[in-house]
């Protein structure tokens, strides 16, 4: 009894000394999440899914906050140039973000190195789609087709968006003669897919996955999802790769953090969003939004970011960015 | 989807105590919004779009359209009760309701004016509820090149804003598409940022409009406050019967349909809003009249009219908006980000996968004009103490106002910076008499043509064509190019209009300036 009383004493007198030696230990405050995109979008969906099940992990507030504008980067320079005390972090987008700095035009002097790169969240991998009438009925018509004559291809977002970069790939691997639409956004491109200004529309999963479950409507026809594996969502499509065409492409939203972020902290995060991937209320939501969990962390993370940098990097000349 | 589908799935949306108390709120606020010299229905719905971020979809974009249709008309009350309009649609409906306050008959000019515009939102109601499904249909017919001539018409349209003086309108327009420049182009190049990435997205437009029209709006008042001391003094009693005569009434009834009708055309129209509309309907007035010379004296005829069209307008200008997501006036402009804000993208989807939300929120609109006519008649008159709110209370207030606004668009203090500046280049050229609402005109129509214009060259490369082969061979593009030879010639037609106006009657009082 008394040898327990002195480990308690102990113990007590431990984690006091602990709390004189340094600050309270994170988290113990709101924490912020800088989403540089307008709320309503897919990427706040994420950024507030996210915020909501890391609260319950953490135990504290966790907000969103859409700082828009520029581009985006009104948003990221928040987030890089933000105190590392794990109060701030960020979402961000892939290939966006890489897309943004390369661009020689837009004199951007951050790179993907300028944050602490978290973790990558999201993974929605692109497809291709068509209206049900088309004439294409897999992805190897449409490239034959694509061989012989000009086509455009709407996309949704300018060159170097995910969609758009697609497309450029398919150009300078298969010799086809495609032409990236140049839309505004997914809405836009949607519409001139259905209003038949093109033949065939660029995009990603979460923007027709909801045809499987009932509540979308039956009008096109996804002639591949461009993915190492098939897609839980749509698990009825193949992959490109299985109709002998080696290419892949996803737009990811990870998590991002400013470049002086504590190391414990950092670990302390990744064990939290861990913990959220594995949380299976987390996993039911996240599909009932479309979304892809794929969670990389650390290393993994920035090789993939790497390897976006190094397709855009090869386009370059192709986008006009030279 | 069916209309029917549409309408049966609405009231689910509709009876929500939510959606029931954004209607309330959107009318009585409206009203206070518009009584108030200092604000217009654009600003009001501009400072409130981010209070809507937390809110149900139907109840945030009810709100909004009923606090449009209820500022129009509580801006003819301060017009008619102290000769200053509340909103820039009521700028028309001073020269005789002002006078008949004068005479003893406050009361019965505000029932007047509340009767018309009652009148006037339902009939734009109806005609939403009747124009935009089928036009919705239509909405995949219309793509890049179309786009690219309705903003093109838009554009033309630009000079007949500018009542009076052509030429300051075209300056007006060319400040603002240089504005419109600014940012990445749709090949992704900077334009004009000077290596600030902060501009890379473009100007913003809401902080802009806030600026442009608010900001401008206050150091004016400031400045004439110095000048003039005190408000224009009325102690009018306002008495006498609220509803007008049946006899009297049933003679302007067929006024009040074709002013309701035509408002509703110029609410369609790109950037033509509720102050041309009044100006019109008062001309129309004037021209059937059998004694056009007591038009300014305080005739039921001069306050029915721009009243009936001035209100039409709002729903007339929601109809682009749902259908194509062209806004129909600036306050429309401002509903575009609202509706984006809330995850509804206008067009196709609106009236299919969102049916219940649209249906819902045409159906409270038409509500939300009923409502207007009981709360007016319930509490018009009460109004006019809003109306005498002291400049020096008003005007900090605004100020403020609209820089949280323009912060909370965006969470960013750029956003603010943007929205000073333009108040600085409002008030400037307001000074020289440079009409504002064209920049916004073409701030936002300018990036549109420039947008749709690469899209369609895009598409028309897998048409094999040219871009103008591409146009000339879609038909809704020949009726546009016919539309905007018309429009090329408005301008002549409508300084004739508004020449003849200003000569008249001379001004008629500052209001926040407004399309």
């Amino acid at each position: 009894m008394k040898k327990l009383a002195v480990i308690a004493l102990a113990l007590v007198m431990a984690l006091g000394l602990a709390a004189c030696g340094s600050k309270k230990a994170w988290p113990d405050g709101d924490i912020t999440i800088i989403c540089p995109f307008s709320a309503g979008g897919a990427m706040d969906t994420s950024a507030r899914l996210t915020a909501e099940f890391l609260a319950k992990q953490l135990g504290v507030n966790v907000e969103v906050s859409n700082v828009t504008g520029g581009g985006n980067w009104t948003g990221y320079a928040q987030v890089i140039n933000a105190k590392g005390d794990g109060y701030t972090l960020g979402f961000s987008n892939y290939p966006g973000q890489v897309g943004g700095y390369l661009n020689p035009n837009n004199k951007i002097s951050y790179t993907y190195k300028s944050f602490t790169n978290v973790a990558d969240i999201v993974h929605d991998p692109g497809i291709i789609v068509v209206l049900l009438d088309s004439p294409y009925q897999t992805l190897n018509d449409l490239i034959e087709a694509g061989k012989k004559e000009a086509m455009t291809i709407s996309t949704g977002g300018a060159a170097g968006s995910d969609d758009d970069v697609l497309v450029r790939l398919l150009n300078a691997k298969y010799g086809t003669k495609f032409v990236p639409g140049g839309n505004k956004d997914d809405k836009d491109a949607k519409n001139a897919l259905f209003g038949k200004a093109v033949a065939a529309q660029a995009c990603n999963v979460s923007n027709y996955w909801n045809k499987w479950d009932g509540t979308g409507e039956d009008y096109v026809r996804v002639l591949a999802v461009f993915d190492e594996k098939r897609n839980d969502l749509m698990p009825t499509i193949p992959t490109a790769k299985e109709q002998g065409i080696d290419l892949t492409s996803s737009s990811d939203r990870g998590m991002v953090a400013p470049p002086t972020l504590d190391k414990d902290v950092l670990n302390k995060l990744v064990d939290a969003l861990k913990k959220v991937q594995e949380d299976p209320e987390f996993q039911k939501k996240a599909a009932s939004y479309g979304m892809g969990i794929n969670m990389l962390f650390g290393e993994d993370f920035e090789k993939y970011i790497q390897g976006v940098e190094d397709t855009l990097n090869g386009m370059k000349k192709d986008l006009g960015w030279e | 989807m069916s209309m029917w589908e549409g309408i049966s799935q609405a009231f689910a949306h509709l009876f929500t105590l939510e959606a029931g108390l954004g209607l309330l709120i959107g009318v009585v606020g409206g009203m206070i919004i518009g009584a108030l010299p200092g604000l217009s229905a654009t600003m009001g719905i501009a400072l409130l779009i981010p209070v809507t971020y937390g809110m149900d979809q139907t109840a945030a974009i009810l709100m909004m359209a009923a606090i449009y249709t209820s500022a129009v008309y509580g801006g003819s009350i301060s017009a008619i009760l102290i000769h200053t309009p509340g909103t820039p649609s009521s700028a028309a409906t001073c020269l005789d309701g002002y006078p008949m306050t004068q005479k003893g008959e406050a009361l019965h000019a505000i029932g007047l004016s509340t009767t018309s515009s009652v009148i006037g939102g339902i009939i734009s109601a109806i005609a939403l509820l009747l124009i935009a499904p089928p036009l919705a249909r239509l909405s995949l017919n219309f793509q890049a090149p179309e786009y690219f001539l309705i903003a093109f018409f838009g554009l033309t349209l630009i000079g007949s804003l500018a009542s009076g003086n052509m030429l300051k309108g075209l300056l007006a327009g060319a400040i603002g598409l240089t504005f419109g420049l600014i940012g990445l182009s749709p090949e992704v190049y900077a334009r004009f940022t000077f290596g600030n990435f902060q501009l890379l997205g473009g100007i913003d437009l809401i902080p802009a409009m806030i600026g442009l029209f608010s900001i401008s709006q206050v150091m004016i008042l400031g400045e004439e406050r110095g000048k003039h001391s005190s408000n224009v003094k009325v102690e009018a009693e306002i008495k006498g019967r609220f509803l007008p005569p049946a006899k009297e009434f049933v003679g302007l009834i067929p006024l009040i349909l074709e002013c309701s009708v035509v408002g509703v055309f110029i609410g369609i129209l790109p950037g033509a809003g509720g102050d041309i509309a009044s100006w019109v309907g008062l001309n129309l007035a004037k021209n059937q009249s059998k004694h056009k010379e007591l038009f300014g004296t305080g005739i039921p005829e001069g306050v029915a009219a721009p009243e009936a069209a001035n209100n039409a307008v709002t729903g007339g200008a929601l109809i682009p908006l749902l259908t194509l997501g062209i806004p129909g006036s600036s306050t429309a402009a401002v509903m575009l980000g609202g509706l984006t804000i809330h995850g509804l993208n206008p067009g196709f989807e609106l009236f299919s996968k969102y049916a219940g939300v649209t249906y819902a929120v045409i159906i409270g609109f038409l509500v939300a004009n009923i409502l207007m006519g009981l709360v007016g008649w319930a509490a018009g008159r009460y109004l006019t103490k809003v109306s005498k709110v002291p400049i020096p209370i008003l005007l900090p207030c605004i100020a403020m106002l609209s820089i949280i606004g323009a912060y909370a668009t965006k969470q960013n203090m750029f956003a603010v910076y943007i929205c000073v500046i333009f108040g600085l280049l409002g008030f400037v050229m307001r000074k020289f008499g440079i009409p504002t609402a064209p920049v916004v005109l073409a701030l936002i129509l300018g990036p549109m043509a420039d947008e749709q214009i690469y899209q369609g060259s895009m598409q028309a490369l897998g048409f094999k064509k040219t871009f103008f082969q591409y146009v000339l061979s879609r038909p809704i593009c020949i009726v546009l190019l016919g539309l905007i030879v018309l429009g090329l010639f408005s301008p002549l037609i409508s300084a004739l209009i508004s020449k003849g106006y200003k000569k008249k009657y001379g001004d008629v009082g500052e209001a926040a300036e407004d399309i």
